[in-house]
């Protein structure tokens, strides 16, 4: 299961983070990926520059609720049809 | 024994008017709770003007620590008649709580205060005596925790006098509607506003008195800790912890803010689960360490909770709109309530280390100013009566 970490911490909550989570959730549920990736919450990792936070694993990713599909096929689909 | 207590009131003014004719004044003292409900006769300009000097004589006297006997004797002195009906220009119930558990009740002319006590309706014992001519009743008891107290203007046994009810709401009644509301929720303010509206129904409306109800209910100590904000040198994150941590199981506490949250969950060595459920677009989503009752975002939702707060101490504003909010389940209005209804007394453990990235200008002003932001929740809890300690890190 690949876990990704969305933060909801303030910078990230007015950068989007809710928006982020909702184009994520229906990204996984039209490619049907709900066994093999699970979202879930984090607060503030200290890098609110970046907001909005997302992590998987030890990386970093730097989101905006734009930028989420391209993240959803470069890092997510990436690492489960590897 | 030591007792506090929770003060809420709800007033409608008379029809048309737009000054009321009741007035109640609250005196937290340190050795007791005094709350005055003074009825100036007629309505509008002039009732307000007599119940207010009423009650103030009796607040002044009674903040430069004076005994409740010396007040009445002054107030029921000063008191003029009318010259016309020679009936007294001001009626009043006073209610006054020691900490030790003593209670002190004077009503004089006002309807009969509902005491309820396990679930039932005692009625107050008559012990009159005559002050200056004037008949008071005095009533010496022992208060015991949950010990509810509804002090009426008679506004509320007039209520729908020759409208819906020919006579008015009989006394008898409306100790027991109190009874049930008390069964319903607890909450001061709450059983305020149900008696309130339950008189303006009677009235359809268009009250044809002014209509006051003060609640008062006997509680034990209730603390709230809320640590918010990393201390400015992060040497004393454990030290900050350490003191939220302090005191017994009865503490409520809080964590408002991502970064303190994390800090106290690697000090206390808990993990900390982060929800991703909204359950309002405006509010982030809470999280869980065992052993903290709330955890929340930080500026965003204490910016929310103040709104609450001062919404809440505009008397003659709150009613069941304003409760319907504070019951929703995002994390402001659930901090909002622990305030409002569950607290007696508030320690705020402030971190004052600045967050470079809320520098940053694309972000709104409002995350910049956590300092800002514990003055003014200081001063909203102030406002309603919760008495606030503050430690700076």
């Amino acid at each position: 299961m690949l876990n990704v970490s969305i933060c909801i911490g303030s910078a990230c909550h007015m950068k989007g983070s809710k928006e982020v989570i909702a184009r994520l959730k229906k990204l996984i549920a039209e490619n049907h990926l709900e066994d093999k990736v699970s979202l879930s919450g984090s607060f503030c990792t200290g890098n609110c520059q970046h907001a909005v936070c997302v992590t998987i694993g030890d990386t970093l990713y730097s989101l905006s609720p734009e930028t989420t599909e391209d993240f959803f096929r470069n890092e997510i689909m990436t690492r489960v049809s590897a | 024994m030591s007792v506090t207590t929770e003060i809420a009131y709800k007033s409608l003014n008379h029809y048309g008017e737009i000054l009321c004719g009741d007035r109640v004044q609250i005196v937290h003292r340190r050795d007791s709770d005094i709350v005055v409900l003074a009825d100036g006769m007629g309505s509008g300009v002039r009732a307000n003007m007599l119940s207010t000097l009423t009650s103030q004589i009796f607040a002044r006297m009674l903040e430069e620590g004076a005994h409740l006997d010396e007040c009445v004797e002054t107030v029921v002195d000063t008191l003029p008649n009318d010259p016309v009906t020679h009936v007294s220009y001001s009626t009043f119930t006073v209610l006054q709580i020691f900490h030790d558990g003593r209670a002190t009740l004077i009503e004089y002319e006002n309807p009969e205060c509902v005491f309820i006590r396990d679930g039932e309706v005692l009625r107050i014992p008559q012990h009159e005596r005559i002050a200056h001519g004037k008949v008071v009743n005095d009533y010496r008891f022992t208060v015991r925790t949950g010990d509810t107290f509804l002090l009426m203007s008679d506004g509320t046994i007039h209520a729908g006098v020759g409208q819906k009810n020919s006579f008015g709401w009989p006394w008898e009644d409306i100790a027991d509607f109190a009874l049930k509301s008390w069964k319903k929720g607890k909450s001061p303010m709450r059983q305020a506003i149900r008696l309130c509206d339950a008189c303006n129904e009677l009235y359809d409306g268009r009250p044809g008195d002014d209509t006051t109800v003060a609640c008062i209910r006997v509680t034990e100590e209730k603390v709230v800790h809320l640590m918010t904000g990393p201390a400015k040198n992060p040497d004393d994150d454990g030290r900050m912890v350490r003191e939220f941590m302090s005191g017994d199981d009865g503490v409520t506490r809080i964590v408002s803010g991502g970064t303190s949250a994390t800090i106290v969950s690697r000090v206390l060595g808990r993990p900390l689960q982060v929800s991703l459920d909204y359950e309002d677009a405006d509010i982030p989503p809470m999280g869980e360490i065992e052993g903290i009752d709330l955890v929340t975002e930080g500026v965003l939702t204490l910016a929310e909770v103040i709104r609450l707060i001062r919404e809440y101490a505009d008397t003659n504003k709150v009613n069941r709109a304003f409760f319907r909010k504070l019951d929703e389940p995002n994390a402001a209005a659930r901090i909002a309530r622990v305030f409002i209804e569950d607290c007696t007394s508030v320690v705020l453990y402030v971190g004052t280390a600045v967050n470079a990235a809320y520098q940053n200008p694309d972000l709104p002003l409002e995350l910049g100013m956590r300092q800002n932001l514990t003055r003014q929740l200081t001063d909203a809890l102030r406002a309603i009566g919760r008495p606030v300690e503050l430690h700076l890190y």
